[in-house]
């Protein structure tokens, strides 16, 4: 599952995005929907290379052919669309680009393992242990121990969640530096299923420092 | 003997509540939830701060309804602060995770030529990062050698205009006054 946070740099920002879009269409697997579409606006800064990102569009999720197609109208016109582990760019009809998604793969599992309502990131499946569990003002935090096998960098994981919705995931390192937090804000209800209009993220590691919301608007489940 | 029954309805009492506020310790006491809140927060605060200017294109966006060059030309000062990408691919100028010293493929064969290309050929493990880090950098060798040979046929055509320049004016002045 962590294996998405250590994937090539020059992947990471794709991933990541197409995680945390993926993580709002993860609710239909268990659900009769098909179709998840909405508005985005990411907005991304690296601080330790200075650069930033702003990136505006329509992302459209079928479950019915796997395709993830993304509309990007800001900064420029493109057509994104992922199938396969195979993200292909457009300009208009023409293909300007593909490549292999290193990554993916884990992708889709684990957004298949994902379930907001379970509070937990899907990290009981993964062999994470609860270590610790306290409240605060109707909030519990649930501290994790994780296997053998990610100890190695992971020192423990933190979760926060309320009425039953997660709020927000730290990944604490073996030096007790969080270097992955995602925070679910502003949850709305469509069609019945909580949906986090505003996703905040951080990573920190030795040449990336990125900043990252993303906010949808209009989403439509089908 | 009633002194020992409430003796021990006492202790009895002490014992549940110590096992009360051991199981309470184990189950909430570890983990300071102030502390977790404050991380929490602390994180959301920090990366609305950093995002601040960026919220702020993204405002005028919603306002103007302008396309990314007309941002630039409108509001230089914000666009050059935040440093913010024109497009959403950067291409061939984009490292790769081991590409040598950090440099993208693309600068090594544009500043050293063939010999950048044969560096991040060499330095990089094989595989489709180096293949695609090599390309940029043939990319950036082919450019360099074009602008070179471009710069090159612009400085002879200027020389050459004006030995042109000097041949055909001078002579009929000279053949005027003479």
């Amino acid at each position: 599952m962590l294996r998405v946070l250590f994937i090539k740099p020059i992947y990471f920002k794709l991933i990541a995005f197409l995680f945390i879009v993926s993580i709002s269409g993860n609710k239909l697997w268990s659900q009769k929907h098909q179709n998840f579409e909405a508005k985005f606006t990411m907005m991304e800064r690296n601080t330790l290379k200075n650069t930033s990102m702003l990136m505006k569009g329509n992302v459209n999720f079928s479950k019915l052919t796997n395709t993830l197609i993304f509309e990007i109208n800001f900064p420029n016109v493109q057509k994104w669309i992922v199938r396969d582990s195979i993200l292909k760019k457009y300009e208009g009809d023409v293909v300007i680009s593909e490549s292999v998604l290193t990554g993916y793969q884990d992708l889709v599992v684990f957004k298949e393992l994902l379930e907001l309502k379970s509070n937990d990131f899907g990290l009981k499946q993964h062999g994470f242990e609860m270590s610790d569990v306290s409240s605060q003002d109707g909030t519990v935090y649930v501290q994790w121990t994780p296997p053998p096998s990610f100890k190695t960098f992971v020192k423990y994981v933190t979760t926060a969640a309320k009425d039953n919705l997660l709020q927000g995931v730290i990944f604490t390192d073996i030096d007790d530096k969080d270097f992955n937090t995602t925070l679910f804000e502003e949850y709305a209800y469509v069609d019945d299923l909580p949906i986090p209009m505003k996703i905040v993220q951080h990573f920190e590691a030795k040449e990336e420092q990125i900043y990252k919301t993303i906010y949808f608007e209009n989403v439509q489940i089908r | 003997m009633y002194y020992f029954w409430s003796k021990l309805k006492t202790m009895k009492k002490v014992y549940i509540l110590f096992l009360l506020s051991f199981v309470s310790f184990v189950m909430f006491g570890g983990n300071d939830p102030v502390k977790s809140a404050t991380k929490f927060s602390q994180k959301q605060s920090e990366v609305n701060d950093q995002l601040f200017k960026i919220q702020e294109i993204d405002r005028i966006l919603k306002e103007e309804q302008i396309t990314y060059s007309e941002l630039a030309a409108k509001y230089p000062d914000l666009v050059n602060a935040t440093n913010l990408a024109p497009t959403v691919d950067e291409g061939i100028f984009e490292k790769s995770a081991d590409s040598p010293l950090g440099i993208p493929g693309f600068w090594w064969g544009f500043c050293l030529g063939v010999v950048g290309l044969i560096i991040v050929y060499v330095s990089m493990d094989e595989g489709a990062d180096r293949k695609e880090q090599v390309k940029n950098a043939l990319i950036g060798c082919v450019i360099a050698y074009g602008v070179f040979l471009l710069f090159y046929l612009v400085l002879w055509g200027v020389l050459f205009s004006t030995t042109v320049d000097a041949s055909t004016t001078i002579p009929t002045m000279i053949a005027g006054s003479c």
